[in-house]
């Protein structure tokens, strides 16, 4: 490895010492001083390491850990001169550069930012230095100095030094110096420049916000759906409720879309997965059984066809999970559908259910201050060969849930003791409650 | 009715005077006795060489450096007994903080990354840094042998540990190293 010579006024060099010490996982650059009792040159040479340091993060971009780093002249301890700064700087950057030529520099730095200038030093000893330089050095080697002492150096002395093959190096700033460094030591490596380092630094920000919203609202997303079972694929038309005015004291409408292209409907209602599967999957999340009371109304609507349908008013007292819920909202409408039919367009239909009852999704939303939560279920049945859709956010149901706190840290699993005891009837009743506890 | 009297009279008269002294002045105490008496420790012909110190400034200036010199020392020694969980090999391979008893010092070893067998050794003064700075310290162990030695600036002294094997750490000394010059 290369060594670094730092050069005083007096026509001497000396070799610098730099090693890391301590943990290889520290989180701080630190700078002991071994023998260095003049204060000024302790200060100057930090000052010049930790410019280095911010070349190779900054500039450079370079990965580059920080450690402890003892610094001291390898021969002599009464030093007393800033000038070496520069070289503990340079000596800083091969610990992360290893370079098998050595260098030797003098230049006063006397800041630590990565865009640090190199003072210039007494114009009347710089040609000493460097010919001191000259004696320790070999072909290949590099000697840096300021930019400022460039006119300071006669012809005849840059010509001693250049026949020894020694490289002269004059420098503006520190990062002038480093990338020298690098560049001599290898070639292939490409600097980058500040303005493409900041512009690359900016893009790197945006993708990461990017990535950081799209995980934030996956998460946002998880949290709200309890239970999401996929949706099948069915040639189902989409269609809008119509305003229907529904009496006071109806606790929650589940609005039905019917479609009158019954062949299709019945084909692809065949090829659903059944209920007990879906029920399964309830079960997994959902290890304690929950109390459940309250009201169920449903109010049948398909207004692509201008058709009215009278809402339905069920009734029931739950005790269970949410298969239970599910099961029950099933047999309540069933039964319900089987002694009073239904009438829409005012027409009187025997409300015969083909198929199973489909319920394809079943939400559990905890809602602030998390004592409250909102269940919605979301379905598709065939009755006397109308499809009816479930339309999203209008079956909700509002109750309590002790343990929604920690269903909002993702322990989804130990979710219990939900009783229902709110409902919401109107067909914006999920934004409402949404607006409701999140504004 | 008062005399006028230059200053040279006035030195020459002062000379005479003092040769006039008893014969105590010109016989003076031994170096031991000097630091004896400056520990507070019971010496021989104790009251005839304090009316020797009291004539004599040479032995006198002795005599009031070593008694500052051992009340600095006093004042500023302390020592470290590190309690290690671990084998002492184990300990310059890491880290190592230790606070001296009186809490004045803190002492840091750190192993070095690139030379594993030699460690950084750190002295940080922790009370009276404007007392200690630009202050010879010397570091000792068991043995005492001398693990650190320098001047403290900024309230800091580091220096290389070698040999590791032979340094014992279970009792460090820390104590101000006054020159021969000083006295």
């Amino acid at each position: 490895m290369g060594k670094v010579w730092a050069l005083f006024t007096n026509s001497s060099a000396c070799e610098i010492s730099l090693n890391k010490t301590g943990s290889e996982y520290s989180d701080n650059l630190i700078f002991i001083p071994v023998a260095i009792t003049d204060v000024r040159t302790r200060n100057s040479a930090e000052k010049a390491m930790r410019s280095a340091f911010s070349v190779l993060q900054t500039y450079i971009n370079m990965k580059v850990k920080p450690f402890s780093f003892s610094y001291e002249f390898k021969m002599t301890s009464s030093v007393i001169d800033s000038s070496a700064s520069l070289a503990f700087g340079l000596g800083l950057a091969m610990k992360y550069i290893t370079c098998s030529f050595s260098i030797a520099a003098t230049g006063v730095i006397d800041e630590s930012s990565a865009s640090a200038v190199v003072k210039p030093v007494d114009s009347k000893t710089i040609e000493n230095k460097l010919l001191a330089a000259k004696e320790f050095l070999k072909n290949g080697d590099i000697i840096f100095y300021p930019q400022a002492n460039h006119l300071d150096i006669s012809d005849k002395v840059v010509q001693q030094i250049k026949t020894k093959g020694i490289i002269l190096k004059s420098v503006n700033t520190v990062k002038e110096a480093v990338k020298e460094i690098i560049e001599w030591n290898n070639p292939s490596i490409v600097i980058e420049d500040i303005k493409k380092s900041k512009k690359r630094s900016f893009i790197k920000y945006i993708l990461a916000c990017i990535v950081f919203f799209g995980v934030f609202f996956s998460f946002i997303q998880l949290q709200n759906e309890y239970v999401k079972i996929e949706e099948p694929n069915l040639p189902v038309k989409k269609v809008l409720p119509v305003h229907v005015d529904t009496p006071e004291n109806i606790s929650v409408v589940c609005d039905l879309s019917a479609q009158v292209d019954t062949k299709k409907k019945v084909d692809a209602m065949s090829t659903q997965p059944a209920l007990d599967e879906t029920s399964k999957k309830i079960d997994i999340v959902r290890d304690q059984p929950v109390h459940v009371e309250r009201f169920q109304k449903i109010n049948v609507v398909n207004n692509e066809n201008k058709y009215n349908a009278k809402p339905i008013r069920i009734k029931s007292s739950i005790t269970g999970n949410h298969n239970e819920i599910v099961s029950d909202f099933k047999n309540k409408l069933s039964l319900y559908l089987q002694n009073n039919g239904f009438i829409m367009n005012n027409r009187q239909y025997h409300g015969t259910i083909s198929g199973e009852i489909n319920v394809y999704k079943i939400k559990e939303i905890p809602l602030r201050p998390y004592t409250d939560t909102a269940i919605v279920i979301e379905y598709k049945v065939l009755i006397d060969n109308f499809l009816f859709t479930s339309i999203s956010g209008d079956n909700v149901m509002m109750g309590t849930a002790e343990t929604t706190v920690k269903a909002m840290k993702g322990q989804r699993h130990i979710l219990k003791d939900v009783s229902i005891d709110r409902f919401f009837t109107d067909g914006n009743a999920l934004k409402n409650i949404k607006k409701l506890y999140y504004q | 009715m008062p005399v006028k009297i230059t200053l040279k009279q006035a030195l020459q008269i002062w000379k005479q005077e003092i040769e006039k002294r008893p014969a105590t002045t010109v016989f003076h105490p031994h170096k031991e006795w000097i630091e004896k008496f400056s520990r507070g420790e019971d010496v021989p012909d104790k009251e005839k060489w304090i009316q020797h110190l009291a004539n004599c400034h040479k032995c006198r200036g002795k005599w009031y450096t070593l008694t500052k010199k051992n009340n600095f020392l006093s004042q500023y020694t302390d020592i470290a007994l590190p309690k290690v969980a671990f084998s002492q090999k184990n300990l310059f391979d890491t880290i190592t903080q230790i606070d001296s008893s009186s809490g004045l010092y803190n002492l840091t070893l750190r192993n070095n990354l690139e030379q594993p067998d030699s460690c950084l050794i750190t002295l940080n003064v922790l009370l009276d840094k404007q007392e200690l700075e630009n202050q010879q310290l010397i570091v000792r162990d068991k043995n005492r042998k001398v693990l650190l030695s320098g001047q403290v600036i900024q309230g800091e002294l580091s220096g290389w540990l070698h040999q590791l094997d032979d340094v014992d750490i279970s009792a460090i000394t820390i104590m101000p190293e006054i020159s021969e010059d000083d006295e």
